[in-house]
């Protein structure tokens, strides 16, 4: 079975003042979506022994195309810091949670067959560690100065996304500390909405 | 609910047929919208549909606040096609996909009232020492409250000496909110 993460550098830390940003979303699917083949295809790409240049592009991709899948994203969560201590432990977090997730088989009931009588999701997340200023700049020009009614909004996604899928300039410019991953492990999976409402993933918020 | 059914093109209106119970948001008969997309696994065909303002709005500040407490997006459902019929001409809702005011509503009714989830992540990173608030937007926010307040004793003394130093600034809020002259 395909790795289903992405990990740009198996290094947890960046030199110099680090910032982090990361999103997760779950979007509605079924069996075949083509956004998920191609996402699944573009995560199985992405390597430490690619070049910066070739992970960044194919995460930018990445995020390109769950952004034209706005309409489908049905829950989501993001984060930031520009602390950079902050930074490094959101980042190895993170990364380790995936990891432990997208790595392993699914605990028992987490994961459901396609359900024929209610929505089917997977999970999509990118985590962002970089020490370079485009993505400082971005996070201190943009979410800094959102409203909490503004988070998660659809329109606050879609500006978070295509945003980030612009490589230059953008965010993920010269990033060397990045993840992106698809979840469930097995593209015959998926998380059924009650799993997302369930505790593990409170976090989530709902995008109407 | 019903198998089979015609794939239904992007943006055609369709009312979900009487007496369709969905599992998560109860009887849903009547219910219309507009489909986003629609594809067939194992020979059923599946609608995704945005449902439309006058369903949402039909289901009263009560019925939508039942979903909202228990964060279930009702404005977006999956159903068989078979469950659905098209809506008659007359009430061909647009062809552009309708966008309500649910978010609005469901952050009002429950997410004002819920921990920011961008520092959920950050708590749990800290181990619950709640040192990692401190050191994120509250921080910084901090820092400008209190750099602001700097700023306002050095154009108060600045006045009061009357130094007449020629300085134009004082200095500049750096993009983290730090002071730097």
């Amino acid at each position: 079975m395909a790795q289903r993460y992405g990990l740009f550098n198996d290094a947890r830390v960046t030199e110099g003042n680090a910032a982090f940003f990361a999103l997760q979303a779950a979007v509605s699917t079924y069996p075949g979506d083509p956004l998920r083949r191609d996402l699944d295809a573009l995560v199985s790409q992405i390597s430490s022994s690619s070049d910066t240049a070739a992970q960044t592009a194919l995460a930018a991709k990445g995020v390109q195309l769950l952004a034209g899948a706005l309409p489908f994203i049905e829950y989501c969560v993001w984060d930031y810091t520009l602390v950079s201590g902050v930074a490094q432990k959101e980042f190895a977090s993170w990364v380790d949670d995936l990891q432990e997730v997208a790595g392993g088989a699914p605990e028992s009931g987490d994961v459901t067959p396609f359900l024929t009588d209610d929505t089917s999701y997977f999970v999509v997340t990118l985590a962002v560690l970089s020490s370079h200023a485009a993505l400082s700049s971005w996070l201190d020009y943009y979410p800094e100065h959102l409203s909490g009614e503004q988070f998660f909004e659809r329109k606050t996604i879609a500006a978070i996304l295509k945003r980030l899928a612009n490589i230059t300039p953008g965010p993920l410019a010269h990033c060397t500390n990045a993840m992106f991953a698809t979840m469930p492990v097995s593209p015959a999976d998926f998380y059924s909405g009650k799993r997302l409402r369930a505790e593990d993933w409170s976090y989530l918020r709902p995008i109407y | 609910m019903t198998p089979g059914g015609a794939e239904q093109p992007a943006g055609s209106g369709i009312q979900i047929r009487p007496g369709v119970t969905h599992p998560t948001l109860g009887p849903i008969g009547g219910w219309q919208g507009t489909v986003m997309r629609s594809f067939a696994v194992e020979g059923t065909t599946y609608c995704d549909i945005e449902m439309s303002p006058s369903t949402l709005g039909a289901l009263g500040t009560k019925g939508r606040n039942a979903f909202y407490e228990h964060k279930i997006v009702f404005t977006r459902i999956r159903v068989r096609a078979g469950d659905t019929q098209p809506l008659p001409a007359a009430v061909q809702p647009q062809a552009q996909l309708l966008e309500a005011r649910a978010q609005h509503e469901w952050f009002s009714e429950v997410g004002i009232r819920e921990s920011d989830p961008t520092k959920f992540v950050a708590d749990r990173a800290a181990g619950g020492t709640g040192k990692v608030d401190m050191g994120r937007r509250q921080a910084i926010r901090q820092l400008v409250a209190v750099g602001g307040l700097i700023m306002v004793i050095m154009i108060s003394v600045q006045q009061d000496c009357n130094c007449g130093s020629g300085r134009a600034g004082y200095g500049s809020w750096g993009r983290s909110g730090g002071f730097s002259s």
